[in-house]
């Protein structure tokens, strides 16, 4: 089945002794590595868990100073990205039409990284970035700590993403005919929606506390 | 058993409409879960529904979009391990936090 649909493309290279065997490789590889990230976030997770089982005035506190909007607004953005990756994946055996999709996700990505960046420069101007500068009640720094970890390392792994996506793109134009475009464009697809999947849980966890 | 050779996803598999569904349920969920934020109901109520509407937007993706409907059994294994491993980081931390 599998044959029909890349049969257009170059011959595969080593060790693969088929695109079948290569593109299972390449996406259990995929899942194995999400499966090591998803133990990163679960630590994260972790600690937010106890720390605002511990001072739970605190972590309502902390969210209520943050913009639920903006929030809300980046989520959808998310969102959408994934739709349009989940089309690019779909597509991908027209490679200019997913490479479209591929350029239109990491524009998403982008901008929602600048919302994000721009939330953290209110944040910061308001004195809220924890440190000797912190100007509100010193006990809320707790919760800014965790805020400020969780959406970084989200934040580095999106930008980690649109990198990757544009590696993609140079994948598609410049090797439009290969096996390993397609295999690229589906891991590219799962890494995508697992950050995304990331976003879901710490939306409603850091904005919406209480 | 199935391979994931055997899984193609093509635009006949998994069409448009069928992605821009689950978009719009992603959507609506969105909004479910930033109104039931706003409404004056206990805490533990509002992170409890909170909670089960992001572990519903995490289902819709990983099925759909992550095309586990349609993954082999191989896959379902890693996802069994890292849900598995999960549940020890949550027990070991809250076995911590319980014994304080």
């Amino acid at each position: 089945m599998s044959e029909g649909l890349f049969s257009h493309f170059e011959d595969v290279p080593a060790p693969y002794a088929s695109r079948g065997e290569q593109r299972t490789t390449l996406i259990t590889g995929m899942w194995l590595f999400l499966a090591s990230e998803a133990m990163l976030f679960s630590a994260i997770f972790a600690t937010y868990s106890v720390y605002r089982f511990w001072y739970p005035d605190v972590f309502r506190q902390g969210s209520a100073l943050l913009s639920k909007p903006l929030g809300t607004l980046n989520t959808a953005v998310l969102l959408t990205s994934s739709f349009v990756v989940a089309r690019a994946v779909a597509s991908r055996a027209d490679s200019r039409k997913a490479a479209r999709l591929i350029a239109l996700a990491a524009l998403l990505g982008a901008a929602f990284l600048g919302i994000k960046g721009y939330e953290w420069y209110d944040e910061s101007g308001r004195g809220l970035f924890p440190g000797r500068g912190f100007s509100g009640d010193p006990s809320l720094q707790l919760f800014f700590i965790v805020y400020f970890v969780a959406t970084g390392v989200h934040a580095v792994h999106l930008s980690g993403g649109i990198l990757w996506a544009l590696f993609a793109l140079g994948a598609e134009f410049f090797r439009p005919h290969r096996s390993e475009t397609s295999h690229a464009i589906e891991t590219f697809g799962l890494y995508w929606h697992f950050v995304d999947l990331i976003w879901v849980f710490l939306y409603p966890s850091l904005y919406l506390v209480g | 058993m199935s391979t994931v050779d055997d899984v193609v996803y093509s635009e006949s598999e998994v069409g448009k409409n069928k992605h821009l569904e689950v978009l719009v349920w992603l959507l609506v969920l969105l909004v479910a879960t930033f109104s039931v934020s706003l409404v004056n109901i206990p805490s533990e109520i509002k992170t409890g529904t909170a909670a089960g509407i992001a572990f519903a937007k995490a289902a819709l993706i990983v099925w759909d979009y992550m095309h586990l409907r349609s993954s082999p059994r191989i896959i379902l294994a890693f996802l069994a391990t890292i849900g598995f491993m999960i549940v020890i980081v949550a027990l070991m931390t809250m076995s911590d936090y319980a014994s304080r």
